[in-house]
């Protein structure tokens, strides 16, 4: 409880987030490049990056998000938790109701839950400051085929062979 | 008197002469920074370089983290949460890809599996390491969901229900394993 008026306390001083910022999206607020910031509002930027009060040779501030996308990741985190509900609907319904088109659904939802997932685990671990400025990139584009190349193989599946549910199935009953 | 005295002898920061910004009291300070902009010379002065760029020139080493911090509850729930994510990826990725690739049906290669004819405890022990991974990132991609509504952020909670995810998740897997 105490923990939680003081995060509310934290929110209010940096006037940046909300309890419910991603919620409500007010919390749109821009983490740009800018030469000095204020000490308080630590909140608003990546860990990783110190602030320097009064230094004579200031540090952009840069991050891996920020650098490969440019925007803000409100609406991307938003979609994010939407698609965790729909797939948390979606499988068991797909487990009662086997008809095709669930069947698909399921498929793009599982693959699409998976690309974001295994894309922030790229993003976070093959960064440019370890790897240079080729290998994350490809890295990244890599993700992508392996999604793509997922989903046309559970289309596949889907169609020309038994199906996701049925193969869940037929591999419990062994 | 004395005491600055004593602090310059000893050449303690405490007592020298410093610039103006860093005079007076600390609240006058915070005010003044965050209600200053950087002078015209102050961001002449400043150089664009990136922070790791700027790190590696100085050949400053990095503080160690991974090899010295305590693992705890909240740390190895999350990482795993990563893991058990990435792994049934690679399963669905794996079905889908490999049964492409592969010559046979779904049907046949079940067939080799029940060919091999393993016993009850092996197969249930496998289902319950399939199970596992799939229910304990479900339980825990509930508790982040909840923590996203903004609730259980004080550490009691976090205990608490961090200890409820994996009850629970070992509980359903083992339900899932022997169905």
């Amino acid at each position: 409880m105490a923990g939680l008026l003081a995060l509310r306390g934290l929110s209010r001083n940096c006037g940046v987030a909300s309890r419910f910022g991603a919620l409500r999206l007010n919390g749109l607020y821009r983490v740009t490049s800018r030469p000095l910031l204020p000490a308080t509002c630590t909140q608003a930027l990546p860990p990783s990056q110190p602030q320097q009060l009064l230094a004579t040779s200031l540090v952009r501030s840069t991050a891996p998000e920020i650098e490969q996308a440019g925007h803000d990741h409100v609406l991307h985190w938003t979609a994010e938790r939407i698609l965790t509900l729909v797939l948390m609907g979606v499988i068991p319904a797909a487990f009662v109701w086997p008809t095709p088109s669930l069947e698909y659904f399921m498929a793009l939802s599982l693959t699409l839950h998976s690309h974001w997932g295994v894309e922030a685990i790229v993003v976070d671990y093959i960064r440019p400051s370890v790897f240079g400025k080729i290998i994350p990139k490809l890295a990244v584009g890599a993700v992508y085929a392996l999604s793509i190349a997922t989903l046309g193989g559970l289309c596949y599946f889907i169609y020309t062979d038994v199906g996701i549910v049925n193969a869940v199935k037929l591999l419990w009953k062994l | 008197m004395a005491a600055a005295l004593r602090l310059a002898a000893k050449g303690c920061w405490a007592a020298g002469p410093r610039p103006a910004v860093l005079q007076g009291p600390l609240v006058t300070q915070w005010t003044r920074a965050v209600f200053t902009s950087p002078s015209a010379a102050a961001l002449k002065s400043q150089s664009a370089e990136d922070y790791w760029a700027k790190n590696k020139r100085l050949r400053r080493p990095v503080s160690p983290h991974l090899t010295i911090y305590k693992p705890q509850i909240t740390s190895m729930l999350s990482i795993t949460h990563r893991g058990t994510g990435l792994a049934l990826s690679a399963l669905v990725s794996g079905l889908g890809i490999g049964m492409v690739v592969l010559p046979g049906s779904y049907p046949h290669y079940l067939a080799m599996i029940q060919a091999m004819q393993f016993g009850g405890g092996i197969i249930m022990g496998a289902k319950f390491l399939i199970a596992l991974p799939f229910m304990f990132h479900l339980c825990n991609g509930v508790r982040h969901l909840v923590w996203d509504l903004g609730y259980g952020f004080t550490l009691r909670a976090l205990y608490k229900s961090g200890y409820l995810v994996v009850a629970v998740s070992v509980v359903l897997a083992a339900i899932a394993a022997a169905m």
